[in-house]
């Protein structure tokens, strides 16, 4: 069962490295974490600890629910509907992520838990998304997609408490809730959501 | 008397494919709201079909008279080589790489018939055709080096044989199967990539190339291209999914097999009428990003099995 949350983790990290449309994403983003929350809790039926229960219920509750609620809403409110130039298009942005999670695989070959390699690989797809792209949104979901790769990181581990669990999911909502904010002041004083823009501010 | 069962498996699938095209339709007309055309329409249009004379372009040649024949021949014997329901785990035929290239050499003429009738259509479906195919070979050979690497075998009932006596789902062979379902629809013209219900100008890759057949060779043109997706339905239930598959040669478990077997089937046809009511034709520059993606996704199962 594990292992097959562990591959539509997989297969959603490289579909959602070529997407277009702001709206594909979000949603291959609701579906990762809704895996990684099926992950949670088939952990904690198998080992028994009720802190994976805890975090199935966090990560339901803001990944799932919150975060791409707040994703949906600052899309709607820029009216951005998919990235027409993006810096990594299309097919090479598939090839170049197969084959960074190629290398990670090869790399991390020494560690057998597949959970811990799935959240490395996680970190390296939610950067190359980020620098792939121009638009604010969809940067701000690599960066979710990141968050989501250090939780893999964190299940992984053995021994560590709920109040590390509790950090990272609140971490990552107010980081989505500042980056809401963020992308509508972008876009109220641009016009565009487009991250180039940026540089204008110099004097 | 397993010999009988290998002929017999491979009948069944070579007649049970008019059905199965019956059901994607009916399954597409129910998704969509329509009333459905029978189950059986298939087999009524081939019947009706191959009561028509043919009509020949004057400018075609010999290819022409010979590629449908040799396309359903091909079709044919691929089905001859695939294990349907029944496999002991001792193979006599059924290398991959010949299964491969007979799926090949349907697709080479049916590309030289599109060429040959010198219509402007044809030769735009052919164009099209090979374009994709050039992409989605490498993802072919990527997944038959997976399966290798997997089962060290290119035999496909050695590979279906090995696959079945693994313990659940692998990590690799789920993704490896993701690979060859995109593989699966992009080789056989259905929706994200062509579209097999028009003949609208701007969507047509397979049906421009044989816009020019009739009558009897549309017929066999069309059987050969529904025996193409059923055995590469097969293909991808036995290498990814074998559950239920028997080797013994009795009555009941060769009869739950197949039952086994049709539902299989039925599950990936409903997915794959489910996809192409859900989701719009891709421009023809975007299907390599959609072959990359399985690509991709093939390296990456190479390498998790690898390492």
């Amino acid at each position: 069962m594990i292992e097959i949350l562990i591959s539509v983790i997989l297969i959603s990290a490289i579909a959602m490295s070529g997407f277009r449309r702001a709206r594909m994403l979000n949603r291959g983003f609701a579906l990762q974490s809704l895996t990684i929350a099926l992950l949670c809790l088939a952990k904690g039926y198998q080992t028994g600890e009720y802190h994976y229960y805890i975090l199935f219920l966090l990560t339901l509750i803001t990944k799932v629910v919150i975060i791409p609620l707040i994703i949906s809403r600052s899309m709607v409110h820029s009216k951005l509907e998919r990235e027409t130039d993006m810096i990594l298009s299309g097919s090479w942005s598939y090839i170049v992520t197969g084959i960074a999670v190629a290398l990670s695989f090869i790399f991390l070959g020494n560690f057998s838990d597949y959970l811990f390699r799935v959240g490395c690989i996680l970190i390296i797809t939610g950067a190359i998304l980020m620098m792939g792209r121009k638009k604010a949104i969809t940067q701000m979901i690599g960066l979710l997609t990141m968050e989501n790769g250090v939780v893999l990181f964190e299940i992984s581990m053995v021994k560590m408490g709920s109040i590390i669990e509790f950090g990272i999911v609140f971490e990552m909502l107010i980081l989505a809730m500042i980056m809401g904010i963020m992308i509508f002041n972008i876009n109220k004083t641009f016009d565009t959501l487009n991250t180039d823009y940026l540089s204008n501010l110099k004097e | 008397m397993k010999y009988v069962i290998y002929i017999i498996q491979s009948l069944m699938l070579l007649l049970l494919t008019p059905l199965f095209m019956g059901i994607i339709k009916n399954l597409k007309a129910s998704i969509r709201g329509y009333e459905a055309c029978p189950v059986l329409q298939p087999y009524y249009n081939i019947a009706k079909l191959f009561e028509k004379g043919r009509v020949l372009s004057k400018s075609s040649s010999i290819i022409t008279l010979i590629a449908p024949t040799l396309c359903l021949c091909a079709c044919v014997t691929a089905a001859f080589m695939v294990p349907v329901f029944f496999n002991d785990g001792n193979p006599f035929v059924g290398n991959l790489f010949i299964i491969i290239f007979l799926l090949g050499i349907v697709k080479f003429f049916i590309t030289l018939t599109g060429l040959d009738s010198a219509s402007a259509f044809g030769g735009m479906g052919s164009s099209r055709e090979l374009f994709i195919s050039m992409i989605a070979e490498p993802v072919m050979f990527l997944t038959v080096a997976f399966l290798y690497m997997e089962t060290k075998s290119l035999n496909i009932f050695a590979i279906n044989t090995a696959v079945a006596g693994m313990a659940g789902f692998d990590v690799a062979n789920c993704i490896a199967a993701m690979g060859f379902a995109v593989l699966l629809v992009a080789e056989n013209a259905r929706m994200p990539v062509d579209n097999p219900e028009t003949h609208l100008e701007l969507t047509m890759i397979h049906e421009a190339m044989i816009l020019d057949t009739s009558g009897r060779d549309l017929a066999l043109m069309e059987l050969s291209s529904w025996i193409k997706l059923m055995v590469f339905v097969t293909i991808f239930i036995n290498c990814f999914f074998p559950m239920g598959m028997t080797g013994a040669v009795a009555f009941v478990p060769v009869i739950l097999s197949f039952i086994a077997y049709i539902l299989k089937v039925l599950v990936i046809l409903a997915v794959i009428s489910l996809v192409e009511c859900s989701m719009a034709k891709f421009r023809l520059f975007r299907v390599p990003e959609l072959l990359s993606a399985a690509f991709s996704l093939s390296l990456v199962a190479i390498v998790i099995n690898f390492f």
